[in-house]
């Protein structure tokens, strides 16, 4: 979970907070609903805070596709009749992003833009690391296995969305 | 363009919007996948009179919008179905209104 602990420290500010290798499938699960939830309430937060459509835009696509995804899992969690665990992985994300949406709701205008796009693009690259290289291979139930797979996808685009919406707001001029 | 059907996952829907959209009225009709943020296939030649529906295979939803506004399916759900009958030749570059580097064409012949 080096990944994951690297964003906190980068990105998501949080105390350091030691993530248990070995997560099980139902903490795995946790942390990825979690993960989804999280860049949901970034999304909320933007659409309160900014004007500027390249950042509206990109804060629907969260909530459109980060709600899709995450009404999947839920889905497959009822089929599977399990009950994902909370783990210390999930509670330091929810930490550092409680800080993280502290310290853009103090921001505005250009500031908050540039601050939401640019914890956008880190988030993503950061969970999309954790997932591919930590997740997908730990996981031995085959249908979650598959959907943290086609969330995988759906990050990935994320990801390079953000690279653009960064770019185009300009934020080193 | 006439945009025919936008169907759910529903049974009922299905049957219903085969039978407004009627592909067994004399044209073909083709389909169109999305899966893993792409169209497949990504080009496709076809006939005038050409029914094409598009199914979404991912749980992003998406929508096959044609860049020169004259058609959309609207919102695709995992599993939604939209179709679309083309009845004037002509070439057709369109996009997922929502990921719009998701690119595919469509070309109508006479």
């Amino acid at each position: 979970m080096k990944y994951l602990l690297s964003a906190i420290a980068l990105g998501l500010s949080v105390t350091a907070v030691q993530a248990q290798d070995g997560m099980n499938d139902l903490e795995i699960a946790h942390t990825a609903y979690t993960a989804g939830q999280i860049d949901i309430r970034y999304a909320h937060l933007a659409l309160a805070m900014s004007d500027t459509p390249a950042v509206r835009e990109f804060a629907a696509l969260m909530l459109r596709d980060h709600m899709a995804v995450n009404d999947a899992a839920g889905a497959l969690i009822t089929e599977l009749n399990v009950t994902p665990q909370d783990n210390d992985l999930s509670q330091a994300l929810l930490s550092g992003a409680a800080q993280k949406r502290a310290e853009l709701s103090a921001l505005s205008g250009k500031a908050f833009d540039c601050a939401y796009a640019a914890n956008e693009l880190g988030y993503h690259q950061i969970v999309n690391s954790t997932v591919k290289d930590s997740f997908i291979p730990a996981v031995t139930v085959a249908p979650l296995k598959g959907l943290l797979e086609e969330a995988l996808v759906t990050f990935q685009q994320h990801e390079g969305h953000a690279e653009m919406m960064l770019a185009g707001l300009q934020c080193g001029n | 363009m006439r945009q025919l059907t936008h169907l759910t996952r529903r049974r009922f829907g299905a049957l219903l919007g085969a039978i407004l959209a009627g592909p067994a009225l004399g044209g073909n009709s083709v389909q169109i996948e999305i899966r893993r943020f792409k169209f497949d296939p990504p080009e496709m030649t076809v006939p005038k009179g050409t029914t094409i529906t598009w199914i979404n295979r991912d749980a992003a939803p998406h929508t096959a919008t044609d860049s020169g506004g004259t058609w959309d399916t609207g919102e695709l759900r995992r599993d939604d179905e939209a179709a679309i009958t083309f009845d004037q030749a002509g070439s057709f570059d369109y996009v997922c209104a929502y990921h719009p580097n998701m690119r595919a064409r469509i070309t109508v012949t006479d």
